[in-house]
């Protein structure tokens, strides 16, 4: 697996670096949802100012250690680089890496220069979740002179980094060094505490941001979905993770699921020692809303994906899990609210398909409880609640890690802004 | 039409037939026997062994010697502060023995260096009796040369050029002496004239450059370190090839026929046109081969030979000065005002044209930002020529009149 991973180390990073043409008005930079200052950084790195492009990149993206290795690149700042058009794009997301492997950061600035704001001096905001969404926001706002509070109902912070994306993906250390630079600001941290109602906390805050994700699955409502070996994907992913000795997949796996998140747990099954995996997904390969780097690991792991095939039915025969009953779908020309074709059930094509276990990663949903604050939102990351901001999965649905910071960052000033003012 | 290529290459240097032009310079590469023999044997037209000197002469060599430095990343220049040879004379002289008895139709060739008439004679005799081609002598050796004053190369004042050069010349007798000069004078054409003057027959031009390769920031001691301290190098590579160009340029301009054998940063057979087009009769190499081989003939060769064919050129001595003449003074040249014309369908709208006439030019040159494209401003236009340096495409910025 450690093949598929190109690197860049000093070795190669001039022949990397100098590629970049460093263009005006970077269309790199601009399509980066954090912002990273790409031409700025990459041209540290040329000149062996590795730290302060360390230092640069890590202002922009609290999370971009982790974005060095799971950031879909090739869809952001890599699909825009100028270079496209003479040969192939920048490794930005390697240079970056590079970057943060090799630079020496020397902790978030408490309080940075331009960032400043002394009317957020006092002010106090409590942050609910600790994934990137919500630590990229406190890092915003820690940044600007205000104080805050993070509250996490796991006992670990980084959200669906550190629960949920597989170590193979991701490996702790980068995780680590994002969550150890963020520790060097002076951010308070509740762990193990769960919010139940956010508004509560107005009494001792002046904002609340919510960012609590999506911890609830959806269900498929077919026979034999609570079977024991029928994993929800956040279990399985959990459990992949941190403690895969005691989960047993068998020899042959079915996903059921279309997105990134059912990738993930379909190379997971391999390295859970799966010899077969197949994911079933009931559009089209048009359809499928998964980054390229991630479809391309799976499939070169071997993962066999079904198109246009549902699950009717988890077959259980002696309280095991025999195999999974599957319909064919077609696909018609009626677009469905995500603006994709909508699949009709096919009669007559059924077949199942041989499985001693099945993981469903059909979709996530925000916690039921959070459901007041979300419908209708206003725009600027208000909730429909004065005062309660919002932002990450929670608010936008599934996405990715730097998306999720872009959403900390921007709502940490529309937060900034409305302690100027008070305007709701 | 069968092209006989072997034939575009050939040329006469002062009465010695050289297969083609490249020679491999008084450097490493000669210095040992094997090496030079093999360098013969990969198809150089000749070696000109490495500076050699009489027994009293000391050589105190110390280590490391070579650096080099980049930009980017990338090989830049590269500097040495080696010395003469530590072969004396009669070791030089049994080489050439051996040498032209194995290479009859090669150029054997070798540099010398001394202190003192009697030396400078001697050592010429005795490289005479052993059957040299050709005689080098090095008055300009960055490290150690013996100037008429301390420290100073022999090179950098004429009247000791004059002097040294014809005793030189007059143990040569008929064999031909060319005296290596350096870029490093107010009026190399001085130097030149001194040589020609002496009777020696012609220079070579030039030596490496003296040159502070660089300071390791960490130790702040500059490179290469000796044991924490360092000292000037000799600046080789593609970093001096313009220098040498000129020197070349200034000195074939300055006294028209004087014999030159190049020498000084050709890495490629482009270096080679272009010495050869400011009046370098042959080209000597040493940097490209301590880069990169004995091979990098093959390519010489071939593209110098596919050039010469390609333009026309029935033979490689009718490029010697072939773009002199078009080299004259600034205040000759006459006015003009050509304007900056871009290919926008080439553009691939990286807007370094733009950054680079902001900052470096003339603001003549506009952004337009939902398209990205460069847009020039006629009036504001000097036509410097700036941004057809930046633009990553080739040929997609012009300079031209409109």
């Amino acid at each position: 697996m450690e093949s598929l991973k190109r690197n860049i180390d000093k070795s190669n990073l001039y022949t990397e670096a100098a590629r970049c043409l460093s263009c005006y008005d970077p269309p790199c930079q601009k399509a980066c949802p954090a912002s990273v200052p790409v031409p700025a950084f990459i041209r540290a790195l040329l000149s062996g100012n590795t730290d302060y492009a360390d230092e640069i990149v890590r202002e922009a993206n609290p999370m971009i250690s982790t974005c060095g290795e799971v950031c879909p690149a090739e869809d952001y700042c890599m699909k825009v680089c100028t270079r496209n058009q003479l040969d192939r794009p920048v490794e930005i997301r390697l240079l970056h890496k590079f970057a943060t492997d090799y630079g020496e950061f020397r902790g978030h600035k408490a309080v940075s220069d331009s960032g400043f704001n002394p009317e957020l001096a006092g002010k106090k905001i409590a942050i609910v979740g600790a994934g990137p969404a919500g630590l990229s926001c406190a890092v915003s706002l820690k940044s600007a002179g205000a104080s805050v509070t993070v509250y996490e109902k796991s006992g670990n912070l980084g959200g669906v980094p550190h629960n949920e994306i597989p170590e193979s993906r991701l490996p702790r250390e980068n995780l680590g060094d994002d969550l150890q630079a963020i520790s060097s600001l002076d951010i308070r941290l509740e762990m193990d505490i769960e919010i139940g109602n956010p508004e509560q906390l107005l009494g001792s805050f002046d904002a609340v941001f919510l960012s609590s994700g999506l911890p609830t699955e959806k269900r498929l409502n077919v026979p034999g979905e609570d079977h024991i070996q029928v994993y929800r994907v956040l279990e399985f992913l959990r459990r992949a993770k941190s403690s895969p000795d005691q989960i047993r997949v068998g020899e042959r796996v079915v996903v059921v699921g279309g997105g990134n998140v059912s990738l993930d747990a379909a190379c997971a099954a391999y390295r859970l020692g799966a010899k077969e995996v197949h994911l079933l997904y009931r559009r089209g390969v048009k359809e499928m809303k998964v980054w390229e780097s991630e479809l391309r690991e799976a499939t070169e792991l071997g993962v066999m994906i079904h198109y246009l095939t549902f699950p009717k039915e988890f077959m259980i025969k002696d309280s095991r899990l025999r195999a999974v009953l599957c319909g064919r779908n077609q696909l018609s020309d009626e677009i469905d609210a995500s603006g994709r074709r909508k699949p009709i059930p096919l009669d007559g094509f059924d077949f199942t398909l041989p499985g001693d276990s099945a993981v469903v990663a059909i979709g996530l949903n925000p916690d039921g409880k959070m459901a007041k604050y979300i419908s209708d939102r206003v725009e600027g990351y208000r909730s429909k609640v004065r005062a309660i901001f919002l932002g990450g999965d929670i608010a936008t649905g599934e996405g990715t890690i730097v998306e999720a910071v872009r959403q900390g960052k921007e709502a940490a000033q529309a937060i900034n802004a409305f302690l100027k003012d008070g305007q709701w | 039409m069968v092209i006989y290529t072997s034939e575009l290459l050939k040329s006469k240097f002062l009465g010695i037939e050289l297969e083609n032009p490249f020679i491999l310079s008084a450097a490493p590469s000669t210095d040992e026997l094997s090496i030079a023999r093999r360098g013969l044997e990969s198809g150089w037209a000749g070696v000109i062994l490495k500076t050699t000197s009489r027994e009293r002469m000391g050589v105190r060599l110390t280590y490391p010697m070579m650096s080099a430095f980049y930009n980017d990343g990338r090989f830049a220049g590269m500097g040495n502060i080696d010395l003469i040879s530590v072969y004396h004379v009669n070791e030089i002289c049994r080489r050439i023995e051996i040498l032209k008895s194995e290479f009859p139709n090669k150029m054997i060739a070798a540099s010398m260096m001394s202190d003192s008439r009697e030396g400078w004679q001697s050592t010429a005799k005795a490289l005479v009796d052993a059957g040299v081609d050709l005689i080098e002598c090095s008055f300009s050796c960055p490290q150690g040369s013996a100037g008429e004053e301390p420290g100073k190369m022999l090179a950098q004042n004429a009247n000791a050029t004059r002097q040294a050069a014809s005793w030189v010349k007059e143990a040569a007798g008929s064999t031909p002496v060319l005296i290596k000069i350096t870029p490093m004078v107010t009026d190399v054409v001085a130097i030149a004239r001194a040589v020609k003057e002496s009777g020696a027959d012609g220079v070579t031009a030039s030596n490496s450059i003296p040159a502070l390769m660089g300071v390791d920031i960490e130790t702040l001691t500059p490179i290469p370190a000796v044991n924490g301290f360092s000292t000037y190098s000799g600046l080789t590579g593609q970093a001096i090839k313009p220098v040498t160009l000129r020197t070349v340029a200034e000195i074939a301009g300055g006294l028209p026929g004087f014999p030159i054998s190049g020498n000084g940063g050709i890495m490629n057979w482009k270096g080679s046109v272009e010495l050869l087009a400011v009046g370098a009769s042959n080209v000597q190499i040493c940097t490209a081969v301590m880069l990169n081989g004995f091979g990098i003939i093959e390519d010489l060769c071939h593209g110098l030979q596919n050039y010469l064919v390609r333009k026309n050129i029935a033979n490689v001595s009718r490029l010697v000065g072939a773009a002199l003449g078009k080299i004259t003074d600034h205040s000759n040249l006459p006015l003009r005002n050509p304007k900056s014309i871009i290919n926008l369908d080439t553009c691939i709208n990286c807007g370094k044209c733009y950054i680079s006439c902001r900052d470096g030019g003339h603001e003549a040159i506009g952004w337009i930002a939902d398209s990205r494209l460069p847009k020039v401003d006629r009036e504001k236009c000097v036509g410097c020529g700036l941004c057809a340096l930046v633009c990553p495409i080739p040929d997609c910025i012009k300079i031209a009149e409109v």
